[in-house]
C-alpha cells in the first residue's frame, strides 16, 4: 500500500477510536469541556489529513461534524447528546470507509449517497445509513513478488526476496550456500546491489548480491532457513482468495507506533554495545598470551563471533526501524510545484523517481527544506515563460526530473530542470556588485567556480525579490543544511539546457563506517564515506608544485597533504606512501596516512567540552582495545 | 590449500570459504587469462562474486542445483551465451567454456 495512505489508515483508527471514546464520555457528562475539545481536535484532524486524499464524501462529512462540535465548543449551551448518534455513526462509517481505501485504494460507488444520509442525520433527519458489507479484496502484494508470481502458475508458490548487507560477509553469512539450502526453487534471479567495481579496487568481502526467487516448499520451510536473518529477507506467498481481506486487517492490527527517541535509545544502546563488543578482541589476545591459554582464546574468539553476528542483526534490524521511503519528503513536492508555478506564471510537471529507496528517518524529513529551496529557484530562475521556451523550441510546459539512486551507503537525488540554465556573466557580475568577489578573480573563475559564487552567503540574482525566492536565503542554507546531515551538493547548469542541483546523502546517520589509521605515531578515525579508494604509490610519483603536492591518479592530477603534517607533526618522507583518496567537497584530495588498521560501524560520539573548540574533530569513539580515538573531519581540516 | 595457481591455471579444490576470495581474485589481477577450474565440493559466495565480477574462463563441474541452474547462468553469461560445452561427468552437471581468448 501507499505509504502515506498507510500511515493514514493507522492514524485514522486511532483517532475514531479517540472520538468514540470521547463521544460516549460526553453521553455520560454533556458538559466535559476536555471531552468535547478532545473529540473536535479528532475530527478536525481526520478531516485534516482526509484532505491529502481526493475523497470528497469524507471529507464532507467530516466537515460538518466538526463544524458541529466547533459550534458548541464557540457556544454556551451545553452538548447536545441527541447529536452522539449521528456523530458516532459518521466514526463507523468512516472506518468501513478506511477498510475499503486499504483493501482496494478506493471508496465503494455507494459511498457518496451514503455521506449524504449521514449530513442528513446530523442536520436532525433521519439516520437511513444501512451498513454495506465490505467486499474482499486482494491484499496488495509488491511488485517484485507479483513479476515472479506471475512467472508460474503453481497455487502454493511462494516469492522471496532476500537482500544480505554489503557486510554479512564478516557476520560469517554465505548467502549462495543458504539460498542452495532453500528448498523447491524454481525460479531464481541474481540482481547486484551495484555494478561490480573494477578487478583493481573490487573489494571481495563485500557482498553485492540480491537474489528474488519462487519456490513450491511450504512459506515455513523457506522461514527456517533464513531463520537467523530474517530481516534480510522477505516472503510473499501467492495470495489466497478470500483470505485476503482478513489477513490484511490482521497485518493492521501488528503495526506498533512508538516515538522515534524510544527507537533513537536502542539504536544508542546497540551502538555501545558494538563499541563494548570490540573491547573482546584484545581479550582474545591477552588470553593467547597466558601459558596454555590458547583454547581459552578460542573460546572466547568463538563467543565473540556469537555475539558479532547477534549484536549486527540487533543493530540491522533496529536501523531498519528507522528507515523511511523516500517518497514520504518527495510525494508532498507536487502540489507545491503547481502552487509555485502558479504564482509566477509558468507551467511546470515534476517527475519523480526512486521514491521506494529508504534512508533514515531524520535524513528524510530534514530533506523537505532543501528540496523546497532547490524546487523553488528551478521553477523561478530556471524554467522559462511559456512564451520565451517556445521561442527557444521547448514545449511551453517545463519539467523538473527529481531522480532519487542508491550508491553503496549513499543516496543521490539529482534535481533537474529544462530551462534556461544558469547565466555564468550574470552571476560573475552580480557577484562582484554585491562585494562577493573582486572584478579580477571573477573573470578568471572556470565555468565550475562561477557555480561555486551561487552558494555564497548572501548571493542572489532576482532583480526583484519575488514572493517566491530572491529573498536572500538560497544555495548557501540548501548546502549548509545538507550538509549538517554528513551530505554535499553541486550544482552544474548548461546555458539554454537546464540546471542541475545534486545532492548526496548518507543513508543513515545513526551509525558511521570509519577506518582507523596511523598517522605521527597516534591512531584516528577517518568517515569511510569520504574516503573514495585507497592506493599506495612510490614516492617519486608525487610531484611538488608550488607549496604543495600531488600526484596523477586516473588522468587526474590530486592534490596530497600530509595527515601527520595537518596534526602539526612532521614525519621523515618515505619511498612509497600509503594515500587515501577523499572527497572532501572541494574535489579529490590524497591524504597521506602511516597505516591503515580496522574498519568497523559505530556510533558518533560528538565532541563535548573543551574538543568541541578543536576544529576537524568531529567526533570520539571507543576501539577494540578500549582506547578512545578521535575522528577527524578531513574536509574541515584540510580548509 | 584450496586454491592453486599455476602459470596459465587457478584450480578451486575442497571447500573454499571467504578468505580463499582473495588469492583468487590476487591470481586473476596478476593475468586475466588464467583459466579457472572449479573441482570444490563448495564455493563461498564472495569467490562466486569475484568470478561474476572478473568474469574468466570457468572450467569443472559441481553438484550443487541452485549453483547449476541458478547461478552458472549469472557467472557464464554474455561473454559466452550459447557457447557453454557441457562435460559429461560423474560428480553431477560439469561445464566448460572454450578458451577462445575472448574474454577480457
Amino acid at each position: 500500500m501507499d505509504e502515506l495512505l498507510q500511515q493514514f489508515v493507522i492514524e485514522a483508527l486511532e483517532l475514531t477510536q479517540q472520538a468514540s471514546e470521547d463521544l460516549l464520555a460526553l453521553e455520560r457528562d454533556p458538559s466535559s469541556r476536555p471531552h468535547l475539545e478532545s473529540a473536535f481536535r479528532a475530527f478536525h484532524t481526520l478531516k485534516g489529513s482526509v484532505g491529502l486524499f481526493d475523497l470528497v464524501p469524507m471529507q464532507r462529512v467530516l466537515h460538518a461534524a466538526e463544524d458541529r462540535l466547533s459550534t458548541v465548543l464557540k457556544g454556551p449551551a451545553a452538548f447536545d447528546t441527541g447529536a452522539i448518534d449521528p456523530l458516532l455513526e459518521i466514526l463507523e462509517w468512516t472506518e468501513s470507509c478506511v477498510r475499503q481505501l486499504t483493501a482496494r485504494g478506493a471508496l465503494d460507488a455507494g459511498e457518496p449517497a451514503r455521506a449524504s444520509a449521514l449530513l442528513g442525520a446530523l442536520a436532525g433527519g433521519p439516520v437511513s445509513a444501512g451498513g454495506n458489507p465490505e467486499p474482499a479484496a486482494p491484499q496488495a502484494i509488491p511488485d517484485w513478488a507479483k513479476s515472479l508470481l506471475d512467472l508460474d502458475p503453481s497455487p502454493n508458490a511462494v516469492a522471496f526476496r532476500y537482500e544480505p548487507p554489503a557486510e554479512c560477509f564478516f557476520s560469517g553469512d554465505d548467502p549462495v550456500a543458504l539460498m542452495a539450502s532453500v528448498p523447491g526453487i524454481i525460479r531464481a534471479t541474481i540482481a547486484l546491489r551495484e555494478p561490480w567495481a573494477a578487478a583493481d579496487i573490487l573489494d571481495p568481502f563485500r557482498s553485492n548480491l540480491i537474489f528474488h526467487a519462487l519456490s513450491l516448499a511450504p512459506q515455513a520451510e523457506i522461514e527456517a532457513v533464513f531463520r537467523l536473518v530474517p530481516d534480510q529477507v522477505s516472503i510473499v506467498p501467492r495470495p489466497q482468495e478470500g483470505l485476503a481481506a482478513d489477513a490484511s486487517i490482521g497485518q493492521q492490527q501488528r503495526t506498533l507506533r512508538v516515538g522515534v527517541e524510544h527507537i533513537d535509545r536502542l539504536v544508542d544502546g546497540i551502538g555501545e554495545l558494538l563499541a563494548a563488543k570490540n573491547a573482546m578482541t584484545a581479550l582474545v589476545d591477552e588470553a593467547k598470551r597466558l601459558p596454555g591459554g590458547l583454547p581459552l582464546s578460542r573460546s572466547i574468539s568463538l563467543a565473540q563471533q556469537t555475539i558479532d553476528r547477534l549484536a549486527g542483526q540487533l543493530q540491522r534490524a533496529a536501523l531498519r526501524v528507522r528507515m523511511v521511503p523516500l517518497s514520504e519528503v518527495m510525494r508532498r513536492l507536487p502540489r507545491l510545484v503547481r502552487e509555485v508555478s502558479g504564482q509566477v506564471g509558468k507551467r511546470v510537471d515534476l517527475v519523480v523517481e526512486g521514491g521506494e529507496i529508504e534512508a533514515d528517518k531524520a535524513i528524510v524529513d530534514a530533506l523537505y527544506d532543501p528540496l523546497l529551496h532547490i524546487l523553488r529557484n528551478a521553477i523561478d530562475h530556471g524554467v522559462e515563460t511559456p512564451p520565451l521556451r517556445e521561442q527557444a523550441g521547448k514545449p511551453p510546459r517545463g519539467t523538473i526530473r527529481i531522480v532519487a539512486r542508491q550508491l553503496g551507503y549513499r543516496v543521490e537525488l539529482r534535481i533537474a530542470d529544462d530551462g534556461a540554465g544558469v547565466d555564468l556573466d550574470r552571476v560573475r557580475s552580480i557577484a562582484v556588485v554585491q562585494g562577493l568577489i573582486d572584478p579580477a578573480r571573477a573573470a578568471q573563475l572556470s565555468a565550475i567556480d562561477a557555480h561555486e559564487l551561487l552558494f555564497l552567503p548572501g548571493f542572489s540574482t532576482a532583480a526583484t525579490l519575488t514572493d517566491v525566492s530572491g529573498r536572500g536565503v538560497g544555495m548557501d542554507a540548501v548546502r549548509s543544511a545538507v550538509e549538517r546531515l554528513g551530505g554535499s551538493v553541486d550544482l552544474s547548469s548548461e546555458r539554454g539546457r537546464g540546471t542541475t542541483v545534486t545532492l548526496s546523502l548518507p543513508l543513515s546517520s545513526a551509525m558511521t563506517r570509519v577506518m582507523v589509521v596511523d598517522a605521527a605515531g597516534d591512531r584516528y578515525g577517518l568517515p569511510m564515506d569520504a574516503i573514495s579508494e585507497t592506493t599506495r604509490i612510490p614516492a617519486a610519483a608525487i610531484s611538488p608544485i608550488r607549496a604543495g603536492e600531488a600526484f596523477v591518479l586516473r588522468d587526474r592530477t590530486v592534490p596530497i597533504v600530509r595527515l601527520a603534517d595537518l596534526l602539526g607533526q612532521p614525519r621523515p618522507r618515505r619511498d612509497d606512501e600509503l594515500v587515501l583518496v577523499a572527497d572532501t567537497g572541494a574535489g579529490a584530495v590524497g591524504v597521506i596516512v602511516d597505516a591503515i588498521g580496522e574498519r568497523f560501524e559505530t556510533v558518533l560520539r560528538p565532541p563535548t567540552g573543551l574538543m568541541k573548540s578543536v576544529p576537524g574533530v568531529s567526533g570520539t569513539t571507543v576501539l577494540g582495545n578500549g582506547k578512545v580515538i578521535m575522528i577527524l573531519n578531513l574536509g574541515a581540516l584540510i580548509q | 590449500m584450496s586454491v592453486e595457481v599455476t602459470a596459465d591455471r587457478i584450480i578451486l579444490q575442497g571447500r573454499c570459504g571467504v578468505e580463499e576470495a582473495e588469492p583468487l581474485l590476487e591470481a586473476l589481477r596478476q593475468r586475466s587469462d588464467r583459466v579457472v577450474v572449479i573441482e570444490a565440493e563448495r564455493l563461498h559466495t564472495a569467490l562466486w562474486q569475484v568470478l561474476m565480477a572478473l568474469r574468466p574462463v570457468i572450467e569443472g563441474r559441481t553438484s550443487e542445483p541452485f549453483v547449476i541452474q541458478h547461478l552458472l547462468p549469472e557467472v557464464l553469461d554474455n561473454l559466452t551465451k550459447g557457447r557453454l560445452a557441457p562435460l559429461t561427468g560423474h560428480a553431477g552437471a560439469a561445464f566448460a567454456q572454450p578458451n577462445t581468448g575472448a574474454n577480457q
